[in-house]
């Protein structure tokens, strides 16, 4: 055993020898040095990594110990970590939009050219890119959601339509703060309070704006019991919010299945940019109350969903790189995301009020702030206020009707924002 | 990048773009009210045909129970109520998890229990 160490030891010796000439050692750490991420974030505009790292770690605190919407919020912050390692080179921002986005790039709309040259979070970008992921996600929700509600009670989606005013006067808000219209649309839809719509919407038109898009969305979604409430109170009266609303009819399974075809034509006929997400949404929900193809809705609901998660999140979180995101853009992008929130709460309790007129049956005005999607936290936080005024006031399952109608609502302003900007 | 507010904006465009998408969504949202409550009465009216068909055939002359489905589908929905009542008023039980066996010398138990005593 000594022998061969001895021998390794001469070996090791002699190669040094031989490389001695060519070899420079102060060259060779020099370039080290300036290769290692520490040295990176003291050169130029190298605090700005320091800023995001700091920013990711903060979301990853929210997500674990605060547990705002963990399952998004996570991978989002991670990919933001991982892209804004010094040097990593993880994620290519000017490959995307110097040379993808860039009609006379050579490389324009080549996916062969990311697939060939990009990193790991590069080539799962593309699901981003094409608009997959936020279709299969809406497969998976579709497979989670019960309409029966909505069925029950069709009047919720007026409610859920009435919500949709925060994505329309956010639009405005941004076009006055001097965004484009493609830009204003994609800011506004966080006010529909649906991350994988606004993925999706943004991706299509204002795909540089992704990262501060996708982050607001999901944290403010994370936010609704305190976003809410207050708006919820102040637009309210005592005596509205103790009204008691009659026990929903019981739906058959027959309309359960009928629901998601009659809604997939008619919204597909009236407006077909809405078509892939309002079609994935009612593929989900067909499967999960067809009955019969069970192990299909398990795998949309549970692995499907949770492995696009994975990518999406990570990826959505990677493009916010230090050099976007840290502009003043970004900081009007999340004060307008709260106003769209508190728009969108404010529209659908107006309205439910504005019904109240009408309606012999009285609604309670609090399960109209539940037309933002945000499913099912805005439709728990309709009731737990109900129940803050009555303590025998049951709103969570009159919630869950403007609730979805929210998620139907949210994907058809997407549709019509296509139509018109895209 | 300073923003440049109000300029630039082609307000006409932009109410117009306002005003037609809200407008949209507002009316296939209400188109799909119209499909619903379409579909909602013919499928109670499809509902009604088919005890009608029922009644054709002959009934042994038993009296039926009130609505066993109707009762059990209210017992669930109270149930579930109840739960969620509950849950909200923070009153449900909470166990400590902690099992503790008080040993007691006097207990008949403890004496044919434990060899000690018995010799």
């Amino acid at each position: 055993m000594r022998k061969i160490f001895c021998l390794l030891f001469m070996l090791m010796l002699v190669s040094v020898g031989c490389f001695a000439e060519s070899f420079n050692f102060g060259e060779a750490a020099e370039q080290f040095a300036n290769g290692m991420g520490i040295v990176q974030i003291f050169q130029g505009d190298g605090w700005k990594y320091l800023v995001m790292v700091a920013l990711a770690c903060f979301l990853l605190y929210l997500a674990i110990k605060k547990q705002y919407e963990p399952l998004l919020l996570l991978p989002i912050a991670f990919g933001m970590l991982l892209t804004n390692l010094p040097g990593a080179n993880m994620f290519h921002t000017e490959m995307w939009n110097d040379e993808f986005l860039n009609p006379d790039s050579p490389f324009y709309h080549s996916y062969r050219h990311v697939l060939a040259e990009g990193g790991l979070l590069d080539v799962l970008y593309i699901g981003v890119k094409a608009g997959v992921y936020p279709c299969l996600i809406f497969i998976g929700v579709g497979a989670m959601t019960d309409f029966g509600p909505l069925i029950a009670n069709p009047k919720s989606f007026l409610l859920g339509a009435a919500a949709q005013l925060g994505i329309f006067i956010t639009f405005i808000t941004a076009h006055a703060l001097g965004f484009t219209s493609t830009e204003a649309a994609s800011i506004g839809i966080i006010g529909g309070a649906d991350g994988p719509t606004s993925i999706f919407l943004t991706t299509k038109l204002a795909p540089h704006l992704l990262g501060p898009i996708a982050i607001a969305a999901y944290s403010y979604m994370a936010l609704v019991p305190v976003i809410q409430p207050p708006i919820m109170r102040l637009l309210t009266t005592k005596k509205e919010r103790m009204i008691e609303m009659k026990q929903l009819r019981t739906v058959s399974k027959t309309e359960k299945i009928i629901f998601p075809i009659a809604i997939t034509i008619v919204v597909a006929f009236i407006l077909p940019d809405a078509a892939p997400l309002i079609g994935c949404l009612m593929l989900g929900n067909l499967m999960k109350e067809s009955g019969v193809v069970e192990r299909l809705a398990k795998t949309v609901q549970n692995e499907l969903m949770n492995i696009v998660v994975i990518f999406l999140g990570t990826t959505v979180g990677a493009t916010a790189t230090a050099g976007t995101f840290l502009d003043i853009k970004t900081i009007s992008i999340l004060c307008m995301g709260i106003v769209a929130f508190g728009v969108a709460t404010a529209g659908g309790i107006i309205f439910a009020k504005i019904m109240n007129l009408f309606l012999k049956e009285k609604i309670n005005p609090l399960i109209g702030s539940a037309g933002v999607s945000a499913v099912p936290m805005a439709a728990r936080v309709s009731q737990t206020e109900g129940q803050k005024a009555n303590p025998r006031n049951f709103l969570l399952m009159h919630a869950m009707g403007p609730n979805v109608a929210g998620v139907i609502g949210s994907a058809v302003a997407a549709g019509i924002l296509l139509s018109m900007l895209g | 990048m300073v923003l440049n507010l109000l300029a630039d904006v082609v307000w006409a465009d932009a109410w117009a773009r306002t005003g037609m998408g809200f407008g949209v969504v507002f009316t296939v949202l209400l188109v799909l009210v119209f499909v619903l409550v379409a579909f909602g009465i013919f499928s109670r009216l499809s509902g009604n045909k088919a005890p009608k068909v029922a009644k054709v055939v002959e009934q042994p002359a038993v009296k039926p129970v009130a609505q066993p489905v109707a009762s059990a589908s209210d017992a669930d929905k109270a149930a579930i109520a109840t739960a969620l009542y509950l849950y909200f008023q923070n009153v449900h039980d909470e166990e400590s998890n902690v099992i503790t066996i008080r040993h007691n010398a006097s207990s008949a138990w403890h004496h044919e229990l434990n060899p000690r005593y018995n010799s």
